[in-house]
């Protein structure tokens, strides 16, 4: 009891110490100094940022938890460039510039190293762009747009061409580069992408991954094009290949603008948050493509990593030594390994190229098979060997006992424990955005880039999650039922 | 019926020694025998029955029944073991299933018979061991004198030629022991062959027609009841019958822990419950060690005492020498009257290893 009321009282006093502090004014470069800073991860802004010892630097894997941080106080100022941070989300949200500083950067698009001939295709089209005006234009118009969705792009209209497609990566669903509308992807490095696809004869698509991911995505051939305002930096190009710049964009530190006025009720606030998340450019169909995607994925690795249990559970009890060995060091690897890191080590390095939910359901599939096999072994080691005997000296051969008398009971004992470790697998699934796979979880991530929203979004994937889990683990029950009455 | 020819089976134990359990073991078996296993713990009597029907394979040796070799190639062991039902020390009853189903189970999926059939049959082999009335009952719910008549139920549904019982009753409590008994003994008055492995020697003795007494891997004595019970040949066998329980110490020096070896000779008689001869017994023994001190010779010494008839004593082995100690000239006059005031009962033996005593207590 006084653990607990400690642990309340604790808790109670991190959320408070998180709410009260005192926030800082920015104006200018000097008010930086001791002040909190959120920036996102890996960024340019992270990397020069670190090398000073004044600032409070906060880590952020994306932008929208930047901007959910600053409006909850957690953070005084970010930096980014002044392009991104638009001006329908400096609207929304409240937020103004606090300086503009002399630092900046030329945007452009990466290729991998070796695709010499698609980069200077695009420098070949921007440098024509350029020479007639047309790139200062395109620019302006997507720059200093109101509504983003209503920019027009100057392929709309004529059709997509079918070859291979160009696979443009971006880890920011943001206006005015990348964006989705609707069902489509618009945005200026979309519409020249889309320009470019029209000379070549090449669609375009566009993938939606993680910041992390990138880079290797493109080495693994995954995605042809690490777009979504990328700057050019010397490092960068050390690894990558750049077209040639195509805009130029000055940092500028972001603070919360005056208090918006909070004339929204509990219930008007969730009516919009709800057309927000969900109705406003059909977004709700992000979250169905998702969940059939983390279906998907659940399903098959929970058949497949069966199977494979099955096969290893075999292996185990095998009279063979070398067939031991191969299940005893497959046990210690997959307990070794974290999900995440198999997943993209198939990806990146073992399985380049292969579709990416097939990779998820193998990687998945290996996990679950590792839990099975031990299942198995303990609810049939349960039964104990003198039901086993029993059979067998009545006449039975081995395989009519495990069929008539082992199994079922095992089965039996088996249930809870194979139904809580399918809903972990359902809820493991979410980690699959490290492979540019958009699940569930991801699709909750789109929209929140979107939106800058924190609650609803996730209050509704973790709504999603839960019915998920439940329909699950009644389906096992299901198929267990089937199975002991065969 | 069931020949064994010189079975063999070890294992390599954890220290890599070769440790037997059957040691060229040879028997014949007819129709009609009803053979009681007994024997000390650990000398191979569940091993041997549980290669009777190959539930463990033996290492070298033939067993032929019904004339043919049951490790030929080839051969239908599920069909023989069809034939050849086993009662379990721990029932091993089919957990999920009712006890009718654990009877009708084989019947149905190795007989063919039909369920209805099945069912009829299975009934009356529950009637015959008392549990029809209980056949709706999973295991869970009986005790384990019921489950062991299931159990014995489940193997007669099989119509078997023979039924190996692997200690029937070492795991009931002393008052269900008697319910499963009964049952074996009502198989007997039919004639059904059996091997019964059992701790029982009451029952064993009633029952037979034929008892092997085991030890160290063999069948040591193989008789008739009458001969094993009230007659046997060998001194292992009757210590074993009789119940002898021994204590042994080897005095090879004058170094030896006297102490050690009272204490020991008190524990002994505290765990037979003979208390009030232990006063008795270590008397004894301390007074002829102070008799025998003079000489140099080892001594051995043996208290034994058997649970069968209640009696004790103690035996001392006076190695290389050929008098007894009490008969010397120069014994110590004082000593050998108190020990021949505290046994009723002196024997003097003389054996090639030297003279022997033994003190009746």
């Amino acid at each position: 009891m006084k653990r607990t009321a400690f642990l309340l009282l604790l808790a109670l006093f991190l959320v408070c110490g998180c709410d009260s502090t005192s926030r800082k004014e920015i104006r200018s470069e000097a008010d930086l100094p001791g002040s909190k800073i959120g920036v996102m991860s890996g960024t340019i802004y992270d990397i020069e940022l670190t090398k000073r010892n004044d600032i409070n630097l906060v880590r952020f894997p994306s932008l929208p938890e930047c901007i959910v941080a600053l409006k909850q106080g957690r953070i005084d100022a970010f930096p980014f460039n002044e392009i991104t941070v638009n001006n329908e989300l400096r609207r929304e949200h409240g937020m103004k510039m606090a300086f503009r500083t002399d630092n900046g950067h030329p945007v452009g698009q990466a290729f991998r190293k070796d695709d010499q001939e698609l980069a200077s295709a695009m420098t070949t089209l921007l440098r024509e762009l350029r020479a007639t005006g047309e790139l200062d234009r395109m620019t302006d118009k997507w720059i200093n747009a109101d509504d983003y969705s209503a920019v027009p792009m100057c392929t709309d209209g004529t059709p997509a061409p079918e070859g291979k497609p160009i696979r443009l990566g971006i880890s920011v669903n943001m206006a005015p580069f990348a964006f989705t509308s609707g069902k489509s992807w618009r945005g200026i490095e979309v519409e020249l992408l889309e320009m470019l696809g029209r000379r070549l004869g090449r669609p375009v698509e566009v993938k939606y991954l993680d910041f992390h991911s990138m880079v290797p995505a493109l080495q693994a051939g995954s995605i042809d094009v690490m777009g979504g305002c990328i700057f050019i930096t010397e490092e960068r190009k050390k690894e990558l290949l750049f077209s040639e710049p195509y805009l130029f964009c000055y940092e500028a530190y972001f603070v919360l603008g005056e208090e918006l006025p909070d004339d929204k009720t509990f219930w008007s606030g969730t009516k919009d948050s709800f057309n927000n998340n969900l109705l406003v450019e059909n977004r709700w169909l992000f979250l169905m493509k998702g969940l059939k995607v983390t279906l998907e994925i659940t399903i098959f690795s929970l058949l497949f990593g069966t199977l494979l249990g099955v096969g290893l559970y075999m292996l185990r009890k095998s009279k063979r030594r070398w067939a031991n060995a191969v299940a005893t060091a497959y046990s210690g690897f997959m307990r070794g390994i974290p999900m995440v890191v198999l997943l993209m080590i198939l990806f990146y390095v073992i399985f380049k190229g292969f579709n990416a939910v097939a990779v998820a359901v193998i990687a998945f599939s290996m996990s679950f098979a590792g839990f099975a096999a031990s299942m198995l072994d303990t609810s049939i080691n349960s039964v104990g060997s003198g039901q086993m005997k029993a059979g067998i000296a009545l006449g039975f051969t081995k395989w009519q006992t495990f069929r008539y008398i082992i199994g079922p009971q095992a089965l039996k004992r088996a249930l809870p424990h194979f139904k809580s470790e399918a809903i972990s697998l359902v809820k493991n699934t979410s980690i699959v955005g490290y492979i540019a796979i958009q699940d569930l979880t991801r699709a909750c991530d789109m929209i929140r880039s979107r939106t800058f929203e924190a609650f609803f979004p996730l209050l509704l994937v973790t709504v999603i999650y839960f019915i998920l889990t439940w329909l699950v683990g009644k389906f096992i029950e299901w198929l267990f039922k089937i199975g002991m009455k065969i | 019926m069931i020949t064994v020819r010189h079975l063999n089976k070890y294992y390599i134990g954890e220290d890599g020694k070769k440790v037997d359990v059957l040691r060229d073991v040879s028997c014949e078996i007819s129709r009609g025998e009803i053979i009681s296993i007994i024997g000390p713990s650990g000398s191979g009597k569940s091993t041997f029955l549980h290669i009777l029907n190959m539930l463990d394979t033996p290492n070298s040796g033939e067993i032929i029944v019904n004339g043919k070799n049951i490790q030929d190639k080839g051969y239908d062991l599920n069909k023989m073991r069809e034939k050849m039902g086993m009662v379990f020390q721990n029932f091993n009853l089919f957990e999920h299933l009712t006890v009718l189903q654990n009877v009708t189970l084989a019947p149905i999926k190795l007989r063919g018979l039909g369920e209805k059939q099945a069912e009829d049959e299975a009934m009356e082999m529950l009637r015959k061991v008392g549990m029809a009335d209980r056949s709706g009952s999973m295991p869970s719910q009986l005790s384990g004198g019921q489950k062991q008549r299931v159990a014995i139920a489940r193997c007669l549904a099989m119509k078997p030629d023979v039924i190996l019982f692997d200690e029937p009753t070492s795991a009931l409590d002393p008052t269900m022991i008697g319910e499963v008994q009964g049952v074996i003994r009502s198989l007997a008055m039919e004639k059904m062959t059996m091997l019964i492995v059992t701790h029982e020697m009451k029952f064993a003795r009633d029952v037979s027609t034929r008892v092997f007494f085991m030890n160290e891997g063999v069948i040591y004595e193989d008789g008739t009841p009458e001969q094993i019970f009230q007659n046997p040949k060998r001194a292992a066998t009757r210590a074993f019958v009789h119940r002898i329980r021994s204590l042994v110490f080897d005095i090879v020096s004058r170094d030896f822990d006297f102490y050690d070896m009272t204490t020991q000779i008190k524990q002994f008689c505290i765990r037979y419950s003979i208390p009030e001869k232990m006063n008795d017994i270590t008397h004894i023994v301390e007074e002829m060690l102070i008799l025998l001190s003079k000489y140099d010779s080892p001594v051995l010494i043996e208290v034994n005492h058997s649970e069968m008839d209640y009696t004790s004593s103690v035996s001392i082995l006076h190695r290389g020498e050929s008098v007894s100690p009490l008969e010397r000239p120069d014994a110590d006059e004082l000593s050998v009257m108190i020990i021949r005031g505290m046994s009723s009962d002196i024997k003097t033996e003389q054996t090639d290893e030297g003279v022997r005593l033994t003190f009746r207590i």
